[in-house]
């Protein structure tokens, strides 16, 4: 398939590992150009950036913290001079606040609450201007399944991000931009001591349909599918990659 | 309809304003107890705490507060407890309103502002009140949203919106053991005497209701909800809206 992504920049933060690496690889593999971020871990970064440019295509690397806008604000603008356009964002960045509303703490909130829904209005804002420029645009973010099956910090603050993706898909679809989201379910991913959920692991799972963890590049599949020239009548959606353990 | 809300203690965020003195005097007329907020001067409750008094509310404490402020939610609520007992349901309709524009003119301030207000301040309300929720093992949130978080709006209004929904979602299910129940009820075209901006969709003859809702048909709803045989409904939201969309 052609997704018309080869020469496109990819703009993904977070690529330090799990699904952002995953979809740097995925997008690479389809000739697209990236421009990866963290803010933190830059060795990871370019473990991920070498992993990607394996396949001819550019990669640049910037450390940024995607809650800070003049941060974000400046990343954008080497996408611009480097690659002339960031045509492709992937908000994987994430932060989890774990627990029942009444454990989670004013700091915790505050920490998820910026990362995962004040970033990718940031982003957004950040991007929108040159793709309503070029009148092509992609944004991914990141949803999953607490919101469905209720969690009160991820939950929310994920809805929240559903929200402005939808704002977004609604206000700049007739610039050829949409916006949507993936649900990851439970995924084999790598976590940060203090993150784990403790069902993470490769385990069987015998009450979902497909009774398995996915894996980052079945999310990554379909990032690059949202992203892609075909996908332009899908905006707005939330996509569950979650082996049927929830349905919309 | 028999609601078992007579002398519960319900606490409305908002009761100035939008939907909340229709939906203090439904629940002033099923005989409940109510703790009125509003992010304005605490006069003007005046007009709905007599009001209230009329249709057979018990007691009512008004209270000026910014529910995004938590040390004040708490000392409120504590105070409000002493006097009339915690609350047993509360009605999450506190709102920033703000009018709609492109994403491109919204200042990173004013979003950060409308999401403290609407959704951390929502959390910060039912955090005060889930722990007695909890020892008496009962109690409803009720959670006004809208239309905006299903049709998509302007940033704000949407991303504040769900949210919401996440969060009622997150309440029921961490909280359904102890008999709470966490419900959304989604307004859209309902008659209003303020100017709601993009927050009203004036009928249209493709709506299945061609017609304005009124806010008693909203309020009924959240009496519904907040009533004793709603226990088994939770985590779900319900539109008034005529049809204009279905989840």
């Amino acid at each position: 398939m052609d997704t018309g992504l080869a020469g496109k920049t990819v703009l993904i933060t977070g690529a330090t590992r799990n699904h952002g690496r995953a979809s740097a690889v995925a997008f690479a593999a389809e000739g697209a150009n990236l421009l990866l971020c963290t803010r933190q871990s830059m060795d990871r970064l370019e473990e991920t950036a070498q992993m990607a440019s394996a396949t001819g295509v550019r990669v640049l690397t910037q450390l940024c913290d995607v809650t800070d806008p003049a941060q974000v604000n400046d990343l954008v603008q080497t996408g611009n001079a480097e690659f002339g356009s960031v045509d492709v964002v992937v908000n994987n960045a994430g932060w989890r606040a774990r627990g029942s509303l009444l454990d989670i703490t004013a700091d915790q909130w505050e920490a998820a609450l910026a990362v995962n829904v004040h970033a990718p209005f940031i982003m957004c804002q950040a991007v929108i201007p040159g793709m309503k420029e070029r009148r092509w645009g992609r944004i991914i973010n990141y949803s999953g399944i607490a919101p469905f099956r209720g969690a009160s910090g991820q939950g929310t603050l994920k809805r929240a991000n559903e929200g402005l993706t939808r704002a977004i898909a609604k206000e700049y679809g007739r610039y050829n931009i949409t916006a949507n989201c993936i649900g990851p379910g439970s995924i084999d991913v790598e976590r940060t001591a203090g993150q784990e959920s403790g069902h993470e692991t490769a385990t069987e799972l015998p009450h979902v349909p497909v009774p398995r963890h996915g894996t980052v590049q079945e999310c990554s599949a379909t990032v690059v599918f949202l992203a892609s020239e075909q996908a332009a009548y899908v905006t707005g959606q939330t996509w569950l990659v979650n082996g049927g353990a929830y349905f919309l | 309809m028999e609601t078992n809300l007579h002398g519960k203690t319900v606490l409305i965020t908002e009761a100035a304003r939008n939907f909340g003195p229709e939906t203090a005097l439904a629940f002033a007329a099923e005989g409940a107890n109510l703790i009125l907020g509003t992010d304005g001067p605490e006069e003007e409750l005046q007009s709905v705490v007599t009001q209230a008094h009329d249709r057979g509310a018990f007691a009512v404490i008004p209270v000026a507060w910014d529910v995004s402020d938590a040390a004040q939610v708490e000392s409120i609520i504590r105070e409000c407890s002493t006097t009339m007992g915690s609350p047993d349901v509360v009605i999450n309709n506190a709102s920033l309103p703000m009018s709609a524009r492109s994403l491109e003119e919204i200042s990173f301030e004013e979003w950060e502002r409308k999401l403290r207000v609407e959704v951390t301040g929502t959390t910060v309300v039912c955090k005060a009140v889930l722990p007695a929720m909890i020892e008496r093992q009962w109690g409803r949130i009720i959670t006004y949203v809208g239309l905006p978080a299903f049709l998509g709006s302007n940033a704000p209004d949407s991303a504040a919106e769900l949210g919401m929904v996440g969060l009622a979602r997150g309440i029921a299910r961490d909280y359904g053991k102890f008999n709470i129940t966490a419900n959304c009820i989604g307004p859209g075209g309902i008659e209003s005497a303020e100017e709601l901006g993009t927050l009203s969709f004036p009928p249209d003859d493709g709506d299945p209701i061609p017609r304005w809702g009124n806010q008693r048909e909203l309020s009924f709803l959240a009496v519904c909800l907040a009533s004793e045989d709603a226990g088994y409904v939770t985590g779900q939201c319900l539109l008034a809206n005529g049809g204009k969309y279905f989840l």
